[in-house]
């Protein structure tokens, strides 16, 4: 009976499901947009910016960005929104290269830099720059399907905002792509492919809301 | 002999209850892991990123701090720089941001030192010199030769304010 008794108990552990007892040793760490530094996230935290300051930027491309935007505020706790030529929030800007990196080179297709606070049990994010490696890679601002040798504007744009809420890249033929938006390994010959990064997986939509305190 | 026999052939008083208890056991056990489970999203992969920046690289004395956490979309080496990385024999440079080696030789190669080893085998090395105030992350790509090639596929660097954060 006892030899029953333990047989039972080795179904039990293995029919549970394993990410349940995951959560518990993955001690957590949330972020949010804390603009009025009151260390509680208000719904007006929620709210991010970018910056459209300069020539480059055209209607298309705005229109990409805006879509790559919605795809977050529309499916997770994270709500960022456009607002026009914001002084402190998310901009992108293929000429310039965040804080974060001294120079380009051509292993990296894009790059983000997030700025954040330290409050101890929370991250206080201040600001995200978004920069696309337009020096050694070619991106396609376009509606529909990239050409060949092009990488999706709007995808890899939906990829770096991922990493405004401390997001990470994820890798393996598993996630990349077509997979999780947060796939962060392309190579070559999958740069059309870049598109299937503008729609959000469950996986992307449960790490954001595991992150981020709405 | 005959004793021990005998207390094997014994009934443990609860023995009768058994064949209840036991199902039941098994489905509090499912109850409560669905029921954790449901308690709110399961972290899956992509939200490391705000465990290990928290817990390991800016946790505990930095508090009041700020840093800025770099991430890059990675293009995998392609199979000419595999068969370089084959072709250098020992450990090196590839190319411009490629280096070939163990996860020890790459973190030298970056001037740093293994501080948390990630889950797919991704590594934040510190840089020596700044004495942790600047991580740097390195991404491993194993090729068809059993080669392996990292990348710097992230950073965290401590900055003195939002000004100078991007």
């Amino acid at each position: 009976m006892r030899r029953g008794f333990a047989l039972a108990l080795v179904v039990a552990l293995l029919v549970a499901p394993s990410h349940a007892f995951a959560m518990h040793s993955v001690p957590g760490w949330p972020v949010f947009w804390d603009k009025d530094s009151n260390g509680i996230p208000n719904s007006t935290d929620s709210v991010e910016y970018y910056q459209t300051a300069g020539t480059l930027w055209t209607s298309s491309k705005i229109q990409r960005l805006q879509a790559a935007i919605s795809r977050w505020t529309n499916g997770t706790d994270w709500n960022p929104a456009y607002s026009c030529c914001s002084t402190n929030g998310v901009y992108i800007n293929g000429a310039t290269l965040p804080a974060c990196f001294s120079s380009w080179n051509s292993a990296s297709i894009a790059a983000t830099c997030l700025s954040f606070t330290n409050r101890g049990s929370y991250g206080d994010i201040f600001d995200t720059d978004i920069s696309l490696n337009e020096v050694h890679w070619n991106f396609s601002w376009s509606a529909s399907e990239p050409p060949s040798g092009f990488a999706d504007a709007q995808g890899v744009s939906t990829h770096e905002l991922g990493h405004g809420i401390f997001l990470l890249d994820l890798s393996g033929t598993a996630n990349c792509p077509p997979g999780p938006t947060m796939c962060g390994v392309i190579t070559s010959g999958q740069l059309p492919y870049t598109m299937d990064l503008r729609t959000l997986t469950s996986d992307d939509v449960s790490s954001a809301n595991y992150v981020y305190l709405p | 002999m005959r004793r021990c026999a005998s207390l094997t052939r014994r009934r443990w008083p609860g023995a009768a209850i058994l064949p209840v208890l036991v199902p039941l056991f098994v489905i509090a056990v499912i109850a409560i892991a669905s029921s954790a489970n449901a308690s709110g999203p399961a972290p899956v992969d992509s939200a490391r990123a705000a465990d290990i920046v928290g817990d390991k690289l800016v946790g505990g004395d930095a508090t009041g701090k700020c840093f800025a956490l770099g991430s890059y979309l990675l293009a995998e080496p392609t199979a000419v720089d595999f068969t370089r990385a084959f072709a250098l024999g020992a450990s090196g440079w590839v190319r411009d941001g490629l280096y070939k080696g163990t996860a020890e030789e790459a973190a030298a190669a970056w001037k740093g030192k293994i501080v948390v080893l990630e889950t797919d085998g991704a590594v934040w090395i510190t840089a020596a010199e700044d004495e942790g105030s600047h991580a740097i992350r390195l991404q491993p790509f194993l090729g068809p030769d059993g080669v392996t090639i990292w990348i710097e596929s992230g950073s965290s660097r401590q900055v003195t304010g939002p000004e100078d954060g991007g």
